[in-house]
């Protein structure tokens, strides 16, 4: 290292320094030297192994990294899938429950619409139609089954 | 009118109904009121007085509303108005109360959801500051005044004006949650118990499952422990002034949501043969069980707060000491920090004075308490940031505390709602999705004044003014009018009916004697806190000189008007509804009277 001098060395690790410039023989502006470290801190740091809390420049603050600022808020993303999940949600339930009333209005005025065509072709007794004697033809009569079992078998 | 017996909904099983009442009871005020008030009532010693308000005045009328409720199968108007036609006011006092709590409480939830939607980003924004807007390396001057996370509350999730008289404008992003949130409780309260009773199960458990998380974290943080005892050791001095009394008998009132006629609808559903006593007891000690947990997690997060902050003072007195004394880096750690400092103070005592260090005591830390929003948004955000692993543990908080709120939030509309059905407003051919979706959309736009920029100024109003005075009208006039006017044989007979056994000796007692005389000792004592507190706000101002603390101010004439309005224009219906009956009666009166004299 050279064309760096020292002065004023301290008890703590603290010193103040100049650069020189070989080729004009006088040190450079502390303007200059002060931004060309802002620029290069992080080459600094790490040639001492700290970093910007452990090694202080005096009046040069350090540069803070720019906030991460995405295109779409994360909240806004997380907004939406909640609004749609519940939206689709309230349609289902809407939806499914003007099923059930379009069913169970439909059922009754179905059951009315059969019974009349049942009294018209079918002669119906205490409310239970006669059609399984009409159409389901040779029905065993259970009466008949238990008479049976009741004679002794030979 | 409609509620007739073998149309009435009814619960699917008993655990359903259950866990209705108790996330009805168990609200945001079980996390954010109860550790509050413990802390500043001399930690454990404010049990006691907790205790007895519970067993002389929540159980007694909790066990009313459930019984009257069961027996009569209607909701709150019904009941009362079954009970005398001139008690009919009570029920529709508590319907308007649970109108204009369900306006509010939801807002709060409104701003749960937005710090759910804020937690899921590593690091959380409530972290850090903005910078200044031209960039120049500047924080925001207000953010660095106050703090990072009352930055994020104030400006950025309210976007506070100076005083309640300057509204502001609505702010979208406050509308746009409370759209989502407003849709959320419609889709639970759509069919009413039929949605609300499946919506229950996760709403009511997953806070204790929440609950029982932090707890385990809490304990296994450094400073816990510490908190924890220094926050519910017990100081007997603090029972000998009244207020405590005062607000011990408050808490259990509200922390039970007694005299909503939230419970009278849910117990209306239930199968006429359903023990309520039993079920009464159980709701009201479930209730504080769980009010005593989450103070025990809670006071472990604070505790460990505190220890943090205490450390980050001592960090910060322990630079300033290396940087004037040239000291070696991390050659003073926190536990020598005090010797160095006494040995320091001997020999260069100028030097030191010169310093300006902070005192840094544990106990300031953990004094710091707030109740309410504050705790929530402000000092357990903060707590959070520094735990590992933050986006996680803020999205479980807020998640606990938002389903903690729609639990109560479904006793409050179905206080709405089940009365409206039972008055027979809506003819049969109406559904009752689109009863319950008139009713949202109605609060959800009766809402919207509080996504003002002062709405959070009002939301404090409508919190200390709405709910107290009326609720204990109501509650006072729901004893007197079931032990009294109804009668003690005729309710003893109900609930033989109901249970099997007649109410035993201290039923009778509390019911007949020393309920209504408490809630008159309560109802006046509050009444008189009331009228000697001067009616103010604590405002956020950025100009004010003492900033970042809040400044004190006045309400203007109009919104004390508005604050007396509410305080009893809901209670007004009792006398009024009384008093219209009273009229009806004498002119069916003279009018019999009129039909029978000329016969004489």
């Amino acid at each position: 290292i050279s064309h760096v001098l020292v002065c004023n060395v301290t008890q703590r690790v603290s010193f103040w320094f100049v650069v020189t410039d070989p080729s004009k023989n006088h040190t450079l502006p502390a303007v200059e030297v002060q931004s060309a470290i802002r620029m290069n801190r992080n080459r600094i740091n790490s040639a001492f192994f700290l970093n910007d809390q452990t090694l202080e420049f005096l009046k040069i603050p350090s540069t803070l990294a720019p906030p991460s600022d995405p295109s779409v808020p994360i909240w806004i993303i997380i907004f939406g899938v909640i609004f749609c999940i519940v939206i689709v949600a309230v349609m289902l339930l809407i939806l499914s429950g003007i099923r059930q009333r379009r069913r169970m209005s439909k059922g009754p005025t179905e059951v009315d619409d059969s019974e009349d065509k049942c009294e018209n072709t079918i002669t119906i007794e205490n409310g239970i139609p006669c059609d399984p004697l009409d159409t389901k033809g040779g029905h065993i009569n259970d009466a008949f089954l238990t008479e049976d079992e009741r004679l002794t078998p030979l | 009118g409609g509620g007739g017996d073998d149309e009435r909904p009814s619960w699917d099983n008993r655990l359903q109904y259950l866990l209705s009442c108790i996330g009805f009871a168990v609200g945001l005020g079980n996390i954010w009121r109860f550790p509050y008030l413990c802390q500043t009532y001399g930690g454990g010693a404010f049990l006691v007085p907790y205790l007895i308000a519970l067993v002389l005045e929540g159980i007694p009328l909790f066990h009313i509303e459930l019984a009257i409720g069961q027996r009569l199968r209607r909701g709150s108007v019904g009941v009362w108005k079954a009970v005398s036609p001139y008690l009919g006011g009570v029920g529709l006092g508590c319907l308007t109360v649970s109108f204009l709590v369900s306006l509010y409480y939801n807002t709060v939830l409104t701003w749960v959801l937005w710090y759910f939607l804020n937690s899921f980003q590593n690091p959380l924004p409530w972290g850090s500051c903005p910078l200044d807007l031209n960039r120049t390396g500047r924080f925001e001057a207000e953010c660095q005044a106050s703090s990072t996370v009352s930055y994020f509350w104030y400006r950025q999730t309210l976007n506070i004006t100076a005083n309640i008289s300057d509204s502001g404008s609505v702010q979208w992003r406050l509308l746009a949650c409370l759209a989502v949130s407003w849709a959320v409780v419609y889709l639970c309260v759509i069919r009413g118990i039929e949605s609300t009773g499946k919506a229950i199960y996760f709403t009511a458990l997953f806070p204790y499952l929440v609950l029982t998380v932090f707890l385990i974290r809490g304990l296994t943080l450094p400073g816990a422990v510490g908190g924890l005892t220094y926050l519910f050791t017990p100081d007997v001095q603090v029972l000998q002034s009244p207020r405590v009394w005062l607000d011990a008998a408050t808490q259990i009132f509200f922390s039970l949501s007694l005299a909503f006629g939230g419970h009278i609808a849910f117990a209306s559903y239930n199968p006429p043969r359903n023990n309520c006593e039993k079920d009464a007891v159980t709701i009201a000690l479930v209730n504080s069980m769980t009010s005593l947990y989450a103070s025990i997690a809670v006071f472990s997060v604070l505790g460990f707060k505190a220890a943090n902050d205490h450390g980050r003072c001592l960090d910060r007195n322990i630079l300033r000491l290396i940087n004037a004394f040239d000291l070696p880096d991390q050659s003073v750690s926190r536990d020598d920090y005090a010797a160095v400092l006494t040995h320091l103070n001997a020999t260069q005592p100028e030097r030191v004075a010169r310093l300006c260090l902070e005192t840094c005591r544990l106990e300031d830390f953990l004094d710091k308490s707030a109740a309410g929003t504050g705790l929530a948004f402000i000092i357990f955000t903060e707590a959070v940031l520094h735990m590992p692993g933050a986006p996680g543990w803020a999205v479980l908080f807020f998640g606990m505390l938002f389903t903690l709120g729609l639990s109560s939030m479904f006793g409050n509309m179905e206080s709405i709602i089940t009365p409206l059905l039972d008055m027979g407003l809506a003819h049969r051919s109406v559904p009752k999705e689109v009863l319950t979706g008139l009713v949202c959309l109605l609060c959800f736009l009766s809402a919207t004044c509080f996504t003002l920029q002062s709405g959070n100024y009002w939301l404090e109003i409508f919190d200390n003014y709405v709910a107290p005075l009326n609720l204990m009208v109501f509650a006072f006039f729901e004893v007197v009018g079931v032990a009294y006017v109804y009668g003690m044989q005729r309710f003893g007979d109900d609930i033989e009916y109901m249970t099997g056994r007649r109410p035993g000796l201290y039923w009778r007692l509390t019911w007949k004697v020393v309920s209504p005389l408490l809630l008159l000792t309560i109802f006046v004592a509050y009444v008189a806190v009331l009228a000697w507190t001067p009616l103010s706000y604590r405002a956020w101002d950025a100009q004010y000189a003492q900033f970042p603390s809040r400044q004190e101010k006045s309400y203007p004439g109009w919104v004390q008007a508005a604050c007396v309005l509410l305080c009893f224009l809901p209670a007004l219906w009792v006398p009024a509804v009384a008093l219209a009956q009273l009229l009806a009666e004498h002119r069916r009166k003279k009018d019999s009277c009129q039909d029978r004299c000329p016969k004489l």
